[in-house]
Order: C-alpha cells, then structure tokens, then sequence
C-alpha cells in the first residue's frame, strides 16, 4: 500500500466515523439501525485492514461488508415497504427470488477443486452482484408503485446502486487477474468511489431527520374544501 | 469469473443506471403530495361531513362537561350535576351514532388491506382503566391476525367496545353523583367523569382516522357504495 494510498484511507477512515457519528447523533439508528451498523462495522474492519494490510484482513473486510448489505438491502426493503403491504409482498417475492438465485448460480458455477480462498474470491463479488440486482428491484418497485421515498432510504438507494456496480466490476478484475496494475488502480477507485458515497451520506444524513425521531404526531389531514378541483393545497 | 457472471454484471449496469436516472428525475415533493391527495372528492365531502359532525356534538358534550367542572368548584353541586346530565344526553345520542359508523366501516375492510397498515390502539393513551386494559387486549390480538382487513375489523370492534364501555361508566358516574352529591367519594367519580372525556376524544380521533384509511383506500377503487351507507343524512 503506497502512502498515497494510505493518507487517503486514513482520510475516509475519518469520514467514515463521522458519518456514523451523525447518524447517532440525528438518531438515524431508530428508523435504519443496519445501516448505522453497516457503517460502523466497514469503519472497524477498515481500520483493522489498514493497521494490518494483509489478504486475509480484506478478506475479512469485504465478507463483514458483503453480509452487512445483504441486511441492508433487506432493511431498506421493510423501510421503504413497510406502510404498504399489497406492495411489500410484492417485494419480499422478488427479494426472496434474487436470494435463492443467487445461492443457486453460486452453487452451479462453482468448481468442485475450488479452494477455500478461491470460493471466498468468487463469493465476495457475486454478493455484491446480487446487492446490486436487490437495490435494482427495489428502485423498481418504487417506480412502479409510485411510492414515496424519505431522504435517507433514497441516498442510500441512489448512491449505493452505482457504488456497487463500480466496486463488482473492480473487485472482480482484481480476482480474475490478480496483476499489480490492476491491484494499484483497484487500490485508488475503490476508495474514492467509497469517499464520495460516503460524503454525500454524510450531506444527507446531517440534513434529515428520521421521521420515527419525530414526535408521535396523529397525520395531517387537509380541511374540508382544501382539497376541492381548483384549489391549490401547498 | 464465468461469462454467464459477466453477463450478469453487464444486465446489473443497464438495468440499474436506467432505473436510477428514472429515480433521481422524480419529484419526491410531488409524489408525497399526491399520496396526501388519495380521497375522491366525494370521499373527502363524506369525511368531512362526518368528521364535523362528530366533532360537533362531542364539543358539546365535553362543553356541558366543562361547565359542570367549573360549577362544581364553585360549590354549585345541582347545577353541575344537572349539565353533567346534558352532556351524557349528546353522549347517550352521539354512541350509537359511533358504533352504526363503526359496523359500517368494518363490513368494508377488504379494502384496507390494498394500501394502509393498521396501528393497534396505545394503552397509554386512554386513562380509563378498562378501556386501557381493551387497547392493551388489542395490541396482543393484533400480532396474532395476519392480513390487514381482520386487524382493521378488530380494530372496529375494539374501538366500539370502548366506545360502550366509556358511556356506561359515564352514566354510572352521574347517577352516583346524583344520588349522593356531598359523599366522600365524589371527588373520585369526578376524577373518572375527567377521564373518561379524555378517552371519548381519543376513541373519537382513532376512528376518524380508522374512517380516513378507509376512505383512503376505497378512493383507489373508486366504491361508492360505502359512502352512500356512511354518509351523514
């Protein structure tokens, strides 16, 4: 790891913390509590992998994060879904299929003389593949039940999808060639992408506040006429 | 890596941005607005016209109530005991009212199950406590029904045999003061009068809100039947 490399990301290491800094401290836990764990549990392998830059400590990074979003995407799922049921069945049926085809192309696609390393490597990225066709689906549904989205569900859908796709297709170079060139580049995008989710979480998550932080309030409803053809409701 | 994962990947891309780029383009303002506006005008005139109604005569009531809290402190037990009795008269009136809306909205709850969830009732919300241990009752049956329709039929039947609950101990209430105003144990059946005006407002406000998600929901389906049995005559 060269010292760029490392000065960049002790950088986001920071930044790391202090998203999940903001997201106790403007109670996101209460509504999202995998997503605060997400955050914090990257940051703590992360640093663990920077003290100790070794295979195996990246191997462990990536296995904690890889799990982590699986229970996000499962999260943002019941977040996103939960005040409507006709649609969340509709959800868990396509979550639910993602899931068992991804276990099943693992399973087939998997060479029997495959090490364990080896099946770590190929798990790592078909994880990640398999987040990626979760936050698709469910940026689907959204637009196809025309649902409303709260600021924080929708960073996350918005800016973790690409982050992902960026992240599968490097990480999977990385496995399939292994070269230094391919390693050094991986090195550099990888945080960087990382360090502008991550900012722009950060934005997000400073700015909003979960709407179960708010106090329990009955749901307002217009006055009589408010909503009759020619008035303008604000 | 295999080409059939490849194949994936490159599927995941196109898929994906195209579906971003259609969720980054939407107008999360319009859309939050546009679930607000879910009533039909003709759901909308039938909810106000009942909300209005409800909340008119309970105001009168909890207006004979108040008066009577005030003659009472100032020492004029009969004249108190006598708007007590005033009051019970809209509650007497206005509690078949409520439960006839509540069977009505409970024959329709097919149709919540197409949009909103059901809350169960809060204990802590009601200060009666047999109308708490209902809520309480409520909440352990809610976990135990699966689809939206029977909780909200529950709800119906929970939130009218509290509404029954409520004017029986409210007449208890006044006919105990009746008979012996200067008793010892006034100050308690005064107390319970107090709490049983808070819970009337509470059940009052969860059935219009019971009364909102229906419409709500109906407004998706375009039923005209339930507004012409709820509508107020």
């Amino acid at each position: 790891m060269s010292l760029a490399q490392q000065a960049f990301g002790w950088f986001g290491a920071a930044q790391g913390f202090a998203l999940l800094a903001t997201l106790l401290w403007r109670r996101h836990y209460r509504r999202m509590p995998v997503f605060v764990l997400y955050v914090g549990g990257v940051q703590v392998f992360n640093v663990v992998y920077m003290l100790h830059p070794t295979w195996e400590t990246y191997m462990l990074l990536q296995i904690v994060a890889a799990s982590l979003r699986l229970g996000l995407s499962l999260e943002l799922t019941n977040c996103i879904f939960s005040a409507f049921p006709a649609a969340a069945v509709t959800a868990r049926r396509v979550m639910l299929l993602i899931l068992v085809a991804t276990a099943v192309t693992a399973m087939a696609t998997a060479p029997p003389n495959a090490t364990y390393t080896r099946m770590h490597a190929e798990s790592v990225p078909r994880m990640a593949s398999a987040a990626i066709w979760m936050f698709t689906a469910l940026a689907a549904l959204v637009l196809w039940y025309r649902l409303p989205l709260a600021p924080m569900p929708r960073a996350i859908l918005v800016g973790y999808a690409p982050y992902l796709l960026l992240f599968t297709i490097l990480i999977s170079l990385l496995f399939e060639s292994g070269s230094p060139r391919v390693r050094l580049w991986v090195g550099y995008l990888d945080p960087l992408a990382f360090f502008v989710l991550f900012n722009y979480w950060l934005r997000v998550a400073w700015r909003t506040v979960p709407e179960s932080a708010l106090p329990a309030a009955p749901p307002a409803w217009p006055p009589v006429g408010a909503l009759a053809p020619g008035r303008v409701t604000p | 890596m295999s080409s059939f994962f490849w194949l994936m990947i490159g599927g995941a891309v196109v898929s994906c941005l195209v579906v971003l780029l259609l969720i980054g383009r939407r107008n999360e303002r319009l859309i939050r607005r546009d679930w607000e506006m879910l009533l039909t005008p003709r759901g909308e005139k039938v909810y106000g016209a009942i909300e209005g109604k409800v909340r008119t005569e309970l105001g009168m009531a909890d207006l004979s109530f108040e008066h009577a809290l005030v003659y009472r402190e100032l020492g004029t037990t009969e004249e108190a005991i006598r708007l007590l009795d005033v009051g019970y008269r809209v509650i007497e009136k206005f509690s078949p009212d409520m439960l006839r809306l509540l069977a009505a909205m409970a024959t329709f709850s097919r149709m919540v199950s197409a949009i909103a969830p059901v809350q169960p009732l809060r204990p802590k919300n009601f200060r009666l406590v047999q109308v708490s241990s209902l809520a309480y009752l409520h909440g352990v049956l809610h976990q135990f029904l699966v689809s939206a329709s029977e909780r909200y039929r529950l709800k119906m039947y929970i939130l009218g045999r509290s509404f029954g609950l409520a004017t029986r101990f409210l007449l208890r209430s006044i006919q105990t003061l009746g008979l012996s105003p200067e008793a010892a144990d006034t100050k308690r059946e005064w107390d319970q009068i107090e709490a049983i005006r808070s819970d009337f407002q509470t059940l009052t406000d969860e059935s219009l809100d019971s009364l909102r998600i229906l419409l709500t929901a109906m407004a998706r389906e375009d039923r005209q039947d339930l507004l012409r049995q709820i509508a107020p005559r």
